[in-house]
């Protein structure tokens, strides 16, 4: 993926989305969660385009499942409903919490999707190749292992359906070539991640003096969008630690929406957040302008 | 690369002064919203509460205690094997400091398989709530639920907290109410609270056959510190089994109280164990 954000320095991205995923995960506020459920949903369908679709699919039954079970084991809140046939009661404020945290869940599920495009492999062993190697490797490893274990498990099906033709019929059959190919696909993935691991030794990978070469420069602008993103992450929790965004659930659903400093807040919050698409969209219409001149 | 995070170490600073600031205020600001220490080192399990009073009353009965212990794990469903550990520390609360392993044969036997020390001469014993029969016998009983207790430390509780606790700590004023004969004592809070819109949740604790109380009005155990929780007591006596075992009597003054510190605040010393 190439855009004016993931152009930028893997510092910068990695950054980013600390921030996106930290603050989406702590903050319960309503506004904020649809602030970051709105920005996390663009950004998704920026990066993603239809496949976004494909996640909310799993998404949206994950989150509701949370909608229906929170009030199932928590029965805190002062306004009792009504009771379970058990005798415990039913409260709104655990209904309100359970479609919070569903929503909650559903951003980071959609931060995470994002995150996925922008930091490739190769972003992820730059930043942490010197200060972390087997983190480094780990982690690109880890990343790259579902969509490279899809690719190979369809390869291996394609495979075995040509040698063994007219088995795939029955039912018996079809689970008996599905257990033979998982079990191939177990046995290929692991000797790919000996090998991978040999070949980055051998290279001499995490070694003491050994450089890399990498196309990543540290421009002026990236120092400015850093500095930029980190000062908005330390008001937000300035802001959050001060108290100034005050918020509970339980007993009762009780906090600040309105006022000068929430709305403070509001707009920091969705100023970092749309980082990645106003880039875009600066470039967009800088290019338009150049076009437009010539 | 070296040469990148030596150029740019004012980035590296500020992330680490910004994680360092934030570390550290949340460290005070949750130390500062907690209550004071509890006294014993735990009652988060309900399992555990038998021997957790031996562990800090008597260095030698919680030795006892602890060697007690991997035999009841072993066997948990075993009668046999669950003595020792009741015994070590029934006797450590007797017989504090001073009490050797060999003299624990002395100390009072369960009872019963529900890990009940034998109740106290002229208290009624538990009645298993699957035994009892509820007939249409009609009697009268004072019922009032309060957590005066949790007054005291109001100044240091989170918001949370402070917005359930009534002015003067009381959540159900002393209240006449008829019930029928072989109804326990969580019976008639489960319907009280019912019928007078007072919030309650509850689990059922099959180890001891009966409910627990969590919260009642939305205050919760663990809501004043880690020593606090409700308990019942039931004419001047708390009772040493749990609430759902204990069958009313015509005339009985049931009183469900707040804890801070496991029942010594409101004079129902029984350790952990009775924090029902």
């Amino acid at each position: 993926m190439r855009d004016a954000f993931s152009d930028r320095h893997p510092l910068v991205n990695l950054v980013f989305f600390a921030a996106a995923t930290g603050f989406g995960m702590f903050l319960m506020q309503p506004v904020c969660l649809a602030v970051a459920a709105i920005c996390a949903l663009l950004t998704a369908l920026f990066y993603n385009g239809r496949q976004t679709a494909a996640l909310l699919k799993f998404i949206l039954p994950a989150a509701a499942v949370i909608i229906l079970v929170n009030p199932l084991f928590n029965h805190r809140g002062a306004t009792v409903l009504t009771y379970f046939p058990w005798g415990n009661p039913l409260t709104l404020e655990s209904l309100l919490y359970g479609i919070a945290s569903a929503v909650l869940i559903a951003t980071v599920a959609l931060w995470c999707m994002s995150l996925n495009r922008v930091m490739t492999t190769d972003k992820i062993v730059f930043l942490f190749g010197k200060v972390a190697p087997s983190l480094g490797l780990l982690l690109s490893m880890a990343l790259r292992f579902v969509p490279c274990f899809a690719a190979q498990f369809r390869e291996t099906m394609a495979a075995q359906r040509q040698l063994s033709q007219g088995t795939g019929k029955s039912f018996v059959g079809r689970v008996k070539a599905g257990v033979r190919v998982f079990s191939v696909m177990v046995s290929r993935s692991m000797e790919n991640a000996v090998d991978t691991s040999d070949s980055m030794k051998s290279r001499g990978y995490g070694l003491k003096g050994r450089t890399a070469f990498s196309l990543f420069r540290f421009y002026a602008k990236d120092a400015v969008l850093l500095a930029l993103m980190l000062t908005e992450a330390a008001a937000l929790s300035a802001l959050l630690l001060c108290g100034r965004l005050p918020f509970r659930y339980y007993p009762s659903v009780k906090g600040a929406i309105g006022g000068v400093w929430a709305f403070v807040f509001y707009g920091i919050y969705a100023a970092l957040l749309l980082t990645p698409l106003l880039l875009n969209i600066g470039e967009d219409v800088k290019w338009k302008r150049l076009r437009s001149k010539i | 690369m070296k040469a990148f995070f030596i150029k740019y170490k004012w980035i590296w600073i500020g992330v680490l002064a910004v994680a360092a600031g934030l570390t550290i205020a949340f460290v005070t600001g949750g130390s500062l919203n907690s209550a004071p220490a509890p006294q014993t080192a735990t009652i988060a399990t309900t399992a555990a509460t038998t021997t957790a009073p031996a562990a800090t009353k008597a260095p030698a009965a919680s030795a006892a205690a602890s060697a007690a212990q991997p035999s009841s794990a072993a066997q948990p469903t075993s009668q046999a094997a669950t003595q020792p550990t009741t015994r070590a520390a029934a006797a450590s609360r007797q017989q504090p400091v001073t009490v050797k392993p060999q003299a624990t044969t002395t100390a009072p036997k369960p009872t019963d398989a529900y890990r009940t020390e034998s109740v106290p001469e002229g208290k009624p014993q538990p009645q298993e709530p699957q035994e009892q029969t509820i007939t249409p016998e009609k009697h009268t009983c004072t019922f009032s639920v309060s957590c005066v207790s949790a007054l005291a430390q109001k100044d240091s509780l989170p918001d949370s907290v402070k917005e359930v606790l009534p002015d003067d700590g009381v959540i159900l004023a002393p209240l006449s109410l008829s019930f029928n004969e072989g109804e326990s004592v969580f019976d008639i809070l489960a319907r009280v609270c019912r019928e007078q819109h007072i919030h309650m949740e509850y689990t059922n604790t099959p180890i001891y056959n009966s409910a627990y109380i969590e919260g009642i009005g939305n205050l919760y155990e663990f809501d004043c510190g880690a020593g606090s929780g409700w308990m019942y007591r039931v004419n001047g006596w708390f009772p040493n089994y749990g609430s759902s075992r204990y069958a009313v009597k015509d005339g009985d003054v049931i009183e469900w109280l707040y804890t801070c510190n496991l029942g010594r605040d409101i004079g129902g010393d029984y350790g952990a164990q009775t924090g029902e």
